[in-house]
């Protein structure tokens, strides 16, 4: 393998062993404090067992991207420049970290509080059906707080910055994803320039540096995206496990991760059943191992959700009442989260440059593209208008104005491969190409 | 199948050339304002968002008082002065194992200085605290008046009693 190739699957390895090792190792340590055994001697013990875990899937990895795409494709220089630009970005966020971490509201009260009761050994169960505690979210799930109270049981006087820095390190393991997959299916160099231009999205930098956990599940979200692309286009199977292990870290990071999961793979089996390259019972089987693959991780959380039933905060109950009683609030949410996306200091163009790609190409996007329209439609779709029908904030708008951008910050990622396909797609018109050429997915042997 | 299969990048030159530059043409659209509102956070960067002297008062409290005593925190009603709504919650996260109680004392009364939140009398400290079975008061921008020989800490704008059983 050449040097090029050797890079993009390390920066793959460094941001896959980040992004899964973390919520691997606090799944573990959610199960030791279920077992009534998180203490110092047994986190040691998890952390010790994670790192075995990455170095064995490392290497696993490793020898299956030997026969890898062509990523020496692509000019240097812009390369380097996409490279610069994504890690000046990550930089921003590390100085803004720094400068204040763990400060802002949800920061402390809903993660950070938390984090430090796992630090002194974890809260008592009736805490997760304490009515006083509700504000605090006992119903969210632990990933971020859980690696929060490692650094802060293990830090010091550091704990807490190196606590902050866990959004800036997802921010970094994201990009780093984002190069090596689109390296493997554009070049080096396109891929760059794609990690660039997502990290300099205002508001992904924004909450990077905040301490919330929107990052890292748009982390966990976008790499199960990117994955899922690949497996549409170069069907190997590593991929799929990738992306069910991927949105299941979605689904331990965030209530909405839980919904991002299913849409992934509601997408992905749709994606099996159009299929006509392998027999119903091989596709079956290929969607049951994503569903495998997704419960991996918040398999621990899950069962002790459904058991406990965490107290929660924020909406009233999920019914078909609730939802017919306040319909009428679809318009208005439209149009506030519509208004939010031409936010100029939270998106720059983000948005406007998407729609407008979109607008463009729509007809000419490959089946990929289409895939990824129809999972962004969805993501956006349910995930920022369905809670506020059911929000329980007076007056409702409120709780628009207050959390629609981290919402939109989950999806960002998407949408930027989604752009990425409408570029390619818009690149291949005769205005461009001289005359049309074929949509990517062509394959061979090797 | 998968691994004897690989994409085959079925574009020209020409058309590989003009989607770098589409996407490059993109990334300056998205850039370009960022890094303007950027530059604009470097040179002025954001206060924090709780005082410093809230964290600093409560850091000391932290280390003055047991790791299992229960705290009552008094705030002036209606959150007339500046941060008093952080104080409560400030204090459950930086206090923590301890349980810390809220207690709302009388709201502000405008004067000429501005807007001023009464002093918090040593009789209803005593009642709050009993009722909650907590040995300490403390608050924040606030005054307790409290017999000088209970006062634990006066610091950072805040203060810190120990009421006996």
């Amino acid at each position: 393998m050449s040097a090029a190739g050797r890079a993009t699957v390390l920066a793959e390895m460094l941001g896959l062993g980040w992004a899964l090792g973390m919520a691997l190792f606090t799944s573990l340590l959610f199960v030791l404090y279920l077992g009534g055994a998180l203490g110092t001697a047994t986190t040691w013990g998890a952390l010790a067992l994670t790192l075995a875990a990455v170095a064995s899937g490392a290497r696993a990895l490793a020898r299956t991207r030997r026969s890898g795409a062509d990523v020496e494709r692509g000019p240097g220089a812009v390369m380097a420049v996409g490279l610069a630009l994504a890690m000046a970005q990550v930089a921003f966020a590390t100085w803004m970290t720094l400068r204040s971490p763990l400060s802002y509201w949800d920061s402390w009260t809903t993660w950070g509080f938390k984090a430090r009761m796992f630090a002194l050994g974890g809260p008592p169960l009736s805490y997760f059906r304490d009515g006083n505690s509700s504000f605090r979210h006992p119903d969210y799930p632990l990933n971020l707080p859980l690696a929060e109270a490692t650094l802060l049981r293990f830090g010091g006087p550091l704990g807490l910055p190196l606590a902050g820095l866990l959004g800036p390190a997802c921010l970094l393991a994201l990009l780093l994803l984002v190069y090596a997959g689109l390296s493997r299916l554009y070049g080096r160099g396109m891929a760059a320039l794609a990690a660039g231009t997502l990290a300099w999205v205002p508001d992904l930098a924004h909450w990077a540096a905040m301490g919330y956990a929107d990052v890292p599940l748009a982390m966990y979200a976008g790499a199960a995206a990117l994955y899922l692309l690949l497996w549409w286009r170069q069907r190997r199977l590593v991929d799929t496990l990738l992306m069910g292990l991927l949105a299941g870290g979605a689904a331990w990071t965030k209530k909405e991760g839980m919904t991002i999961a299913a849409l992934l793979v509601l997408v992905y089996a749709g994606g099996e059943l159009l299929r006509r390259d392998a027999r119903v019972a091989a596709r079956l089987w290929s969607s049951v191992r994503v569903v495998l693959a997704a419960l991996v991780v918040p398999l621990p959380w899950l069962l002790f959700k459904a058991i406990t039933n965490p107290i929660g905060s924020d909406y009233r109950p999920l019914t078909p009442a609730v939802f017919i009683t306040h319909m009428d609030r679809l318009p208005t949410i439209v149009l506030l989260v519509g208004r939010e996306m031409l936010d100029l200091p939270h998106w720059s163009f983000f948005w406007v440059a998407l729609a407008g790609l979109l607008v463009l190409t729509v007809w000419w996007l490959s089946p990929c593209g289409r895939g990824l329209l129809v999972l962004l439609l969805g993501q956006v779709g349910v995930l920022c208008t369905l809670p506020y029908v059911f929000s329980d904030w007076r007056p409702y708008t409120e709780h628009i104005h207050r959390s629609a951008d981290r919402l939109l910050v989950q999806a960002t990622p998407l949408a930027l491969l989604l752009c990425v396909e409408a570029v390619d797609a818009l690149s291949r018109r005769p205005v461009f190409a001289g005359k049309a050429r074929p949509a990517r997915a062509t394959k061979r042997p090797s | 199948m998968g691994r004897n299969t690989r994409i085959v990048d079925t574009c020209s030159p020409r058309s590989e050339r003009a989607r770098m530059m589409l996407l490059a043409l993109a990334a300056l659209v998205i850039m370009l304002p960022s890094a303007h509102m950027e530059s604009g956070i470097l040179a002025a960067p954001p206060g924090p968002f709780v005082p410093l002297a809230l964290d600093r008062f409560l850091t000391t409290v932290d280390t003055t008082i047991p790791r299992h005593a229960r705290v009552v925190v008094f705030t002036p009603r209606g959150g007339c002065l500046r941060a008093s709504g952080l104080v409560h919650p400030r204090a459950l996260y930086r206090l923590y194992p301890r349980r810390v109680y809220e207690i709302f004392s009388a709201p502000c009364v405008h004067t000429a200085k501005g807007w001023v939140a009464p002093a918090v009398p040593w009789g209803l400290i005593r009642i709050f605290t009993h009722r909650l079975r907590a040995r300490y008061g403390l608050a924040w921008g606030l005054h307790l008046a409290a017999p000088p020989g209970v006062i634990r800490l006066h610091a950072d704008g805040g203060m810190l009693v120990e009421v006996s059983s």
